[in-house]
């Protein structure tokens, strides 16, 4: 493991060679104090460089015994390889990058080539990938990989020189035009891999039902077996379908039942309507009958108070006309005496 | 130099080389020791950073980066701005599939003070994956090893008709339109 290496390589590295501690670990601290040792160290150790470099490709990451003694040794054999690299890889711009990088790796590209080559050597029997227990041999799976590998990224560095050889500075880029872009691309990504999954289902449908008939056609203990289960199954969908269709049946009367309910409900809303206005009606009527009703009465009713005090009025000068002794006879003093409240009252 | 970028250098042979960016040393130790403890056919190197550009002093001596994940811890806003800063220094091809984001710390839901909807944005605006894990516990920290491990395959280039390019259109939800 990197870091880890490093900190357990940063102790014999004082001791030894004065070199940086193990190059993968990016860590601060350890990077000023090396900073300037790789100039001067490359120059010591080439010759060990090449002995050593094979074990330096597992070194980073497998098993840390071995890790401390080839550590600080192989930091600096990969040291002369990348650097002439840096120094032309800053100047130019993304799109001679890929182009000119290669140039300055070829002068190095001796050097490093036959190492990775035995690199993974010990890298697969290390990483117990191969079978074969030899330092140099590989077995012919490993190194079909390793083709495929570096078919694949051959591709990748392919499609990114292609992107960076695209000049975008010429026109005005709106985000809107490449996003829109982007959505029909990936649109029809999907319906390509949308199709392609349909077709290789249809496909795999075929293909089994060919090889269920040739199944069948052999007529043997599996394909008598094979013929029951599908007469059952097709029973099973008869079934199925049968009560489907009476389910769709009984959905559809409950419906019905549904709407006239719901037709009555709304008949009755109107019937209670009618006999609440009704009501009202003849509540109404009923009190106007009622008021005219004690009117006419209360107007009866003066009537006859009026008619019966001019007959008591018309009786009682009667009597007193006639000159008769009304004082002795009680009956014609109580109609004269009456008068008086007749007179009241009015 | 001071900008990531991610085809500058040769690859290197039968190897997968990740980058791991985040202010969490221990838990990014801990992350790579479980990545490789994982079974696999190929080199892994990890290399660990708390935050970009790396020292330029030992550019010469790091292999081409196929993969970098960078951790935001959900607990600490600190962990985000950090990162936040960090991606200015890295190149745009990089986010081109070899970018991915892993929010860690997501087992404890009443302890986030990043918000979730920042952490997709991130992801949205970067066409990077994001990707939720726990690394205190054993299990998750192996899954989510098994699929950095598998991410790092696709983008060092060693699956055959699959590239890192794929994970943007992969990423796409079915229900944006």
């Amino acid at each position: 493991m990197a870091a880890r290496a490093g900190s357990s390589a940063s102790a014999p590295a004082p001791t030894s060679v004065p070199a940086p501690a193990p190059a993968p670990a990016p860590a601060p601290a350890p990077a000023p104090t090396s900073a300037p040792t790789p100039t001067t160290a490359p120059a010591p150790t080439m010759a060990p460089a090449p002995t050593s470099v094979p074990a330096s490709a597992p070194a980073p990451t497998s098993v840390p015994a071995p890790a401390p003694a080839p550590a600080p040794a192989p930091a600096p054999a990969p040291a002369p390889a990348p650097a002439p690299a840096p120094t032309s890889a800053p100047a130019p711009t993304t799109a001679p990058a890929p182009t000119t990088a290669p140039a300055p790796a070829p002068t190095t590209a001796p050097a490093p080539a036959p190492a990775p080559t035995s690199a993974p050597a010990p890298a697969s029997s290390q990483g117990g990938s191969g079978g074969s227990g030899d330092s140099v041999g590989v077995d012919i799976c490993s190194l079909l990989r390793l083709r495929n590998q570096m078919k694949e990224q051959l591709m990748e560095y392919k499609s990114a020189i292609l992107t960076c050889q695209e000049n975008f500075l010429d026109q005005e880029i709106e985000e809107s035009v490449i996003q829109s872009a982007t959505e029909h691309l990936e649109n029809d990504i999907e319906e390509v891999k949308v199709s392609f999954h349909n077709k290789m289902l249809a496909l795999q449908r075929t293909q089994i039902s060919d090889a269920l008939r040739n199944k069948l056609k052999q007529g043997d203990e599996d394909s008598r077996l094979i013929l029951e289960t599908m007469k059952h199954l097709v029973l099973l969908s008869q079934t199925i379908i049968d009560y489907q269709k009476k389910i769709h049946e009984k959905e559809q009367q409950l419906i019905n039942i549904r709407r006239e309910r719901l037709s009555l409900k709304v008949y009755g809303g109107q019937k209670l309507q009618q006999i609440q206005t009704m009501m009202k009606r003849q509540k109404e009527k009923q009190a106007s009958m009622d008021v005219r009703k004690i009117e006419k009465m209360l107007a009866n009713l003066e009537k006859e108070r009026e008619m019966t005090t001019i007959i008591q009025n018309v009786f009682q000068n009667i009597i007193v006309g006639s000159k008769v002794n009304w004082a002795e006879d009680p009956s014609l003093k109580a109609i004269v005496l009456q008068l008086g409240k007749n007179v009241y009252l009015q | 130099m001071a900008v990531l970028r991610p085809f500058d250098k040769l690859p290197t042979l039968n190897s997968g080389i990740l980058l791991l960016v985040g202010p969490d040393e221990a838990l990014q130790q801990r992350l790579s020791e479980t990545i490789l403890q994982e079974k696999r056919d190929f080199n892994i190197n990890v290399h660990l950073a708390t935050s970009l550009p790396l020292p330029p002093e030992r550019d010469h001596l790091r292999p081409r980066i196929d993969l970098i994940v960078f951790m935001i811890d959900i607990k600490s806003k600190y962990s985000l701005k950090k990162v936040e800063c960090s991606l200015a220094h890295v190149d745009a091809s990089f986010f081109l599939g070899k970018v991915c984001f892993l929010v860690t710390g997501v087992g404890r839901v009443n302890a986030c003070s990043v918000e979730m909807n920042a952490v997709c944005k991130l992801g949205e605006a970067y066409c990077s994956p994001v990707l939720f894990c726990e690394l205190e516990l054993e299990d998750t920290r192996v899954a989510t090893a098994q699929r950095l491990v598998r991410m790092l395959r696709i983008c060092a280039g060693h699956i055959p008709g699959v590239s890192a390019l794929s994970f943007v259109s992969l990423m796409r939800k079915s229900d944006d339109d």
